[in-house]
């Protein structure tokens, strides 16, 4: 079992899936997986989710931001909610995110009302992500105090820089899954204060490569690599301001 | 054949290849910069013959190169406030972010509004968001959007009432009488 910590930054988990697109869909079955949920997450509310492609053709480059409709299933504190979109569930856990062992049972209670209602043909993608915001007192800090994963500028470069984005991709099991890591700074609301979002994604990356029997090792898997790797992004002066929790 | 695999195929036909970076096979084109970054802090992608930095192949057909679908919400909120901010001007932006974070569904309202604005106030409206209290009602706090405008007064006003009238009336349920607009004189 991983580390726990008292202050911990994740501000939000979340697991998805992505179906066959040549699945049946029906405008019905987000009502019906609610039905199979609403015990655990009574609140339903539609929201406009932002949907962006880029796409080409003879006239050139075309961006499209659209919006389509999602519905959202919430628990009554609004801390955890199932979405559900065209061959899409996600399973989200807010700030406080509790520990694995009480996040994975509510990834398969959603997952299961969706297969059990849409019938999809199979998953095409599964990501575990977990979102960390990493605030730090000083409006100058210095990265490598505090993170073993960050831009690396070269002795001739400017060492002061300012806002920055960083990201990687790392392959596993032969390139069928990757981990997307990113880092960005974000914005703060109080002054004197640093902030980072460190953003850890697993996911599959070869459609089709996961069958359902296979989901929740694959699950497991990656949640193990999202928080070595987390371990492994940040230094022990940030674990120590994070302030690990030791059973007794 | 998979949507990377189809670019890679056009982009090793065309005549200039991507020069920044190539497009990972695998993973979609631009998976590792979330959709903000590409779409919304970035300018525009041109064509190489005005200086780009990124250049892209000649397509013969529609082909649709990347798709992202946000499931984060605490993603999707940062990327919306961007995209407000990109269309808005923020007075006491603490204040603006944090009623947007407790009124999140005002965010696609005010994206719809500025291009309405647009219609009425002519392209690139400046539009300042601030937060108030309303003098009306007691502890009633409310987001104004005050189109800054040199236009005459009566001019801005006819304007404004049918803004109101064609299309902020129409859509005043959903802003759960949280919105408002009005004019404000440069």
């Amino acid at each position: 079992m991983g580390r726990r910590y008292k202050n911990a930054p994740i501000v939000e988990a979340l697991c998805e899936f992505r179906f066959d697109p040549g699945s049946p869909w029906d405008l019905a079955i987000p009502g019906l997986v609610y039905e199979k949920v609403r015990n655990g997450f009574p609140k339903r509310r539609l929201v406009k989710a932002f949907e962006a492609s880029i796409s080409g053709g003879p006239e050139g480059i075309e961006q499209q931001v659209k919006t389509t409709d999602r519905m959202q299933f919430l628990r009554e504190d609004e801390k955890a909610l199932v979405q559900v979109d065209r061959h899409m569930l996600a399973v989200n856990h807010l700030k406080p995110y509790p520990t694995w062992q009480e996040f994975l049972p509510l990834i398969r209670q959603g997952f299961g009302a969706y297969i059990e209602v849409a019938n999809p043909k199979g998953v095409q993608r599964i990501g575990l992500r977990y979102i960390n915001r990493i605030e730090i007192p000083g409006e100058r800090i210095e990265l490598e105090n505090y993170l073993e994963f960050r831009p690396f500028m070269g002795s001739r470069l400017p060492q002061d820089f300012g806002p920055f984005i960083v990201g990687i991709q790392v392959p596993y099991e032969n390139s069928r899954d990757m981990l997307r890591m990113t880092l960005t700074s974000a914005e703060v609301m109080e002054s004197g204060k640093t902030a980072f979002m460190l953003d850890l994604d697993y996911f599959l990356a070869q459609p089709g490569h996961v069958t359902y029997n296979d989901v929740w090792r694959w699950v497991d898997v990656a949640h193990s690599r999202v928080e070595e790797s987390f371990e492994a992004c940040i230094t022990a002066r940030l674990r120590g301001m994070f302030e690990e929790v030791t059973e007794k | 054949m998979t949507y990377a695999a189809k670019i890679q195929r056009i982009a090793e036909r065309a005549e200039y290849q991507p020069a920044v970076f190539p497009l990972p096979v695998q993973t979609g084109w631009s998976s590792i910069f979330p959709v903000e970054q590409v779409l919304l802090l970035s300018p525009p992608f041109r064509t190489p013959s005005s200086g780009s930095s990124i250049v892209l192949p000649a397509f013969s057909e529609v082909t649709n190169i990347w798709q992202e679908i946000e499931a984060s919400t605490v993603r999707r909120f940062e990327f919306q406030v961007r995209w407000v901010k990109q269309l808005y001007s923020f007075k006491k932006p603490e204040e603006v972010f944090r009623y947007l974070q407790a009124h999140p569904f005002l965010i696609p309202l005010l994206v719809e509004a500025h291009s309405r604005i647009e219609d009425y106030f002519g392209p690139q409206p400046q539009v300042v968001l601030e937060v108030v209290s309303d003098p009306e009602v007691h502890g009633l706090v409310k987001m104004f959007g005050y189109i800054v405008t040199t236009l005459m007064p009566e001019e801005a006003g006819q304007r404004l009432r049918l803004f109101d009238r064609e299309w902020f009336l129409l859509q005043v349920h959903r802003a759960e009488g949280l919105l408002n607009f009005d004019v404000e004189f440069r």
